[in-house]
């Protein structure tokens, strides 16, 4: 947890643009409301190797995304539900059920069905809002950590040259 | 747009999901090995064992060695073992999630084959029904009871009844008394008498003098009339009351009898017990049997029907783990997610080769339209004629399902077959020529089976288990000079708590082997209780009786009344006014 916490913390001090990180975040939501084994985490895997978005925080988010989802299952399961039983989505649905590729993703499941709306949903606007918020840290919380005179001291150590030189960034 | 862009992240993901296929592929063989152990065990309840997987790729087929399932009941004994399952299974719609096999090859199956190491997985408390199927056949007692012990827990009803009447008779004694002395009595004839005799002396002349006499002498009669209708009407109650209790009586002279009877038919053998002694002798073994069959029948039920419901108009299929529901929308080839099209078998039991095929294995039979058939036949086997076993399984409407089986065995010889295990009266068909029908079918949830079993050329061999009571000693030697016999078993009920009957045609033979060391029994014990009942019954019937016969006293007062009543009207009746003149009644 306290390693979790550390890489979050890297990672938000790093030089990662904030739109790396939150559009990281944004897809390992995806992935972790997802089935691990189903072809659109494939997907988004593929998406997230080739697109420069930052991975750690994309693992990370993964990992905390996948435990909440099983405390999600209530709340996936009726939306899920209640979207595959749209008496207009029903033409849309058969013919995808009939197709190998939705079979194999489990879309008719009501918690994937569920838990694929429910990311959907709020991709968007929790890309926003992490990336405002990335910003907002940066500019304020470690912008003030820096100019601390602890701060100063720790920069200015021989320790921190060579632990920069060797970490590849300052943190 | 290229500082978004990173080409190298698409080897990295080849690599990485390469190295993940490659890494299932290698383990998929064990995979599918433990998959079909911890399922089996699930099924079976005791523990399943295989001894390799083999998955190929090109084309798509399972292979699976060495297949034991362990017997419940007899861990150290496998139900069956299979020796190869062989099948290729329809790739592309595993790919939709429906596994669809053409064909399956199940070679070399065998039962009850020694293993190495125990097959329990639990010691589940056994339930209460398989208790009572496993219970051994109960000897019935020659032992003579303890009188008195006997007459400490028994209660007798004939000394309550008697009391019970003794109170009663006592009330009613009372009452009469009572009754007897508010009527009429000598004085009150005295008084009319003296009436009478005023009348007589009246010498009165003239008309008017006459029509006053004749008025008072009419009063007189009508004043006697009504005590002796009084004393009348308390006689005829008197004698329905009488009546009443006289029977009472009688049936309380019966009453230690009828305790007598009932105290025997408790604690003695009753000769309607010996009805069906079938029932007694091998009911446990037989009813052991059928409970095997419907255990298995119990464990094949999610094979042939999956729970499923509607939600909205579409069906929803609950899936047997996991969360949530799959929804199930309209196939335009439908085809159920788990279907095994034709099994061809072969079975060794140790009389020869049984061949056969079960059609259409799927819990969708709704969705394949086709109920799940098989057919077994074995001819030109070891100690056995022509055998064939058949049946349907018919779920393609899951609300009217229709199982049906029938089994034919001719010519079976059988050899050390164990009829009744019980320590005191075991019995073994040594050796006999059997014929075996079977008939079952599982209707709305209610089970029909009967079994019949034809036996010729029998010899019986039937242990007395070093007892010296006479009747295991004349049920044995009966039996084991039966050579021809048949026995039916019928099964009625639900699978959780149905009924085996067992009918045969020795019972008759049974029954008059047995009969007379039970009447000599019976009626031993039947002298010993009446004895201790009279004892202990005796002394309150003859107080009853005593009490009774009181009765008789108030009867003698009423008629004794009445005849006194009876005198004084008629004296009235010859009363004129002055002697001269009749009186008009």
């Amino acid at each position: 947890m306290i390693k979790a916490i550390a890489k979050l913390i890297k990672v938000l001090n790093s030089e990662s643009e904030p739109g790396q990180i939150s559009l990281a975040v944004g897809f390992s939501m995806v992935a972790g409301f997802l089935p691990f084994f189903s072809p659109a985490t494939i997907v988004i895997f593929l998406i997230v190797f080739l697109l420069r978005v930052n991975m750690t925080a994309f693992f990370l988010g993964t990992a905390l995304f996948s435990g909440a989802a099983y405390l999600l299952d209530t709340l996936f399961h009726p939306v899920g539900l209640a979207i595959l039983s749209i008496g207009a989505l029903q033409e849309i649905w058969t013919s995808m059920y009939n197709m190998t590729i939705w079979r194999l993703q489990k879309f008719n499941n009501s918690i994937v069905m569920g838990g694929f709306a429910v990311s959907l949903l709020f991709f968007m606007p929790l890309v926003l809002l992490l990336n405002l918020a990335i910003r907002r840290y940066r500019d304020t919380i470690l912008a003030w950590i820096r100019k601390t005179k602890l701060a100063q001291m720790v920069k200015a150590s021989k320790i921190y040259g060579i632990y920069t030189t060797l970490s590849g960034g300052e943190v | 747009m290229k500082k978004w862009i990173r080409w190298q992240g698409l080897i990295s993901f080849l690599f990485v999901f390469g190295g993940i296929t490659a890494f299932m592929l290698l383990v998929v063989d064990g995979c599918v090995e433990r998959t079909v152990e911890k399922a089996g065990t699930w099924m079976a309840g005791a523990k399943v064992d295989l001894r390799g997987a083999d998955v190929k790729l090109f084309p798509l087929g399972v292979t699976l060695k060495g297949l034991q399932v362990t017997d419940k009941d007899e861990p150290m004994t496998n139900a069956v073992e299979i020796s190869r399952i062989a099948f290729s299974l329809d790739g592309l719609n595993l790919f939709r999630r429906k596994v669809i096999i053409d064909e399956m090859a199940v070679e070399g199956v065998r039962f009850g084959t020694l293993r190495k190491t125990s097959g329990a997985v639990t010691k589940e408390p056994k339930k209460k029904k398989e208790a009572a199927e496993d219970s051994p056949f109960a000897l019935p007692s020659f032992d003579m009871p303890d009188m008195k012990k006997v007459l400490q827990e028994e209660e007798l009803r004939s000394l309550a009844e008697i009391d019970a009447l003794k109170a009663d008779i006592k009330k009613a004694k009372e009452e009469w008394k009572k009754r007897t002395d508010e009527l009429p009595d000598k004085a009150s004839t005295e008084e009319y008498r003296k009436r009478i005799k005023e009348i007589r002396k009246d010498k009165g002349r003239g008309i008017k003098d006459i029509q006053a006499q004749l008025k008072v002498a009419s009063d007189i009669k009508d004043d006697i009339d009504r005590d002796l209708r009084k004393i009348r009407e308390a006689r005829q109650a008197f004698s329905n009351d009488l009546t009443s209790l006289r029977k009472r009586v009688d049936a309380a002279e019966k009453a230690p009898m009828d305790d007598v009877r009932r105290i025997r038919d408790k604690y003695g053998i009753s000769p309607q017990g010996l009805q069906n002694m079938t029932q007694l002798l091998f009911g446990g073994q037989i009813s052991g049997w059928i409970g095997k069959g419907v255990y298995w029948y119990d464990r094949l039920k999610p094979v042939l029907e999956r729970s499923k419901e509607k939600k909205d108009g579409v069906q929803v299929v609950k899936p047997a783990r996991g969360s949530g529901v799959d929804v199930r929308f309209k196939e335009y080839q439908p085809l159920p997610n788990f279907l095994i099209k034709k099994i061809n078998t072969s079975v060794q039991p140790e009389t020869g080769t049984f061949t056969g095929n079960i059609r259409n294995i799927t819990p969708d039979q709704d969705v394949l339209k086709a109920p799940m058939t098989f057919a077994f036949s074995g001819s030109n086997m070891k100690d056995v004629g022509p055998v064939t076993f058949e049946g349907v399984f018919d779920h393609v409407d899951p609300a009217g399902s229709d199982d049906r089986m029938s089994l034919r065995v001719q010519d079976y010889r059988v050899k050390g077959l164990a009829l009744s295990r019980s320590s005191d009266l075991p019995v073994t068909l040594e050796q006999g020529l059997v014929d075996l029908t079977m008939n079952g079918a599982y209707r709305k949830n209610n089970i029909t089976a009967t079994l019949t079993a034809r036996v010729s050329s029998a010899k019986m061999s039937a242990g007395t288990g070093g007892s010296s009571n006479r009747f295991t000693q004349a049920v044995s030697s009966t039996l084991m000079k039966v050579s021809d016999f048949t026995l039916t078993a019928d099964v009625q009920g639900t699978p959780e708590d149905y009924k085996v009957r067992i009918s045969s045609d020795l019972d008759r033979v049974l029954k008059d082997a047995a009969g007379a060391v039970v009447k000599e029994h019976t009626d031993k014990l039947e002298q010993k209780l009446k004895v201790a009942v009279f004892e202990k019954a005796g002394g309150p019937l003859k107080e009853l009786k005593e009490s009774f016969s009181g009765m008789g006293g108030i009867g003698d007062r009423l008629s004794s009344k009445d005849g006194q009543f009876s005198d004084v009207s008629k004296e009235a009746g010859q009363s004129g006014g002055s002697g001269r003149i009749k009186l008009p009644f």
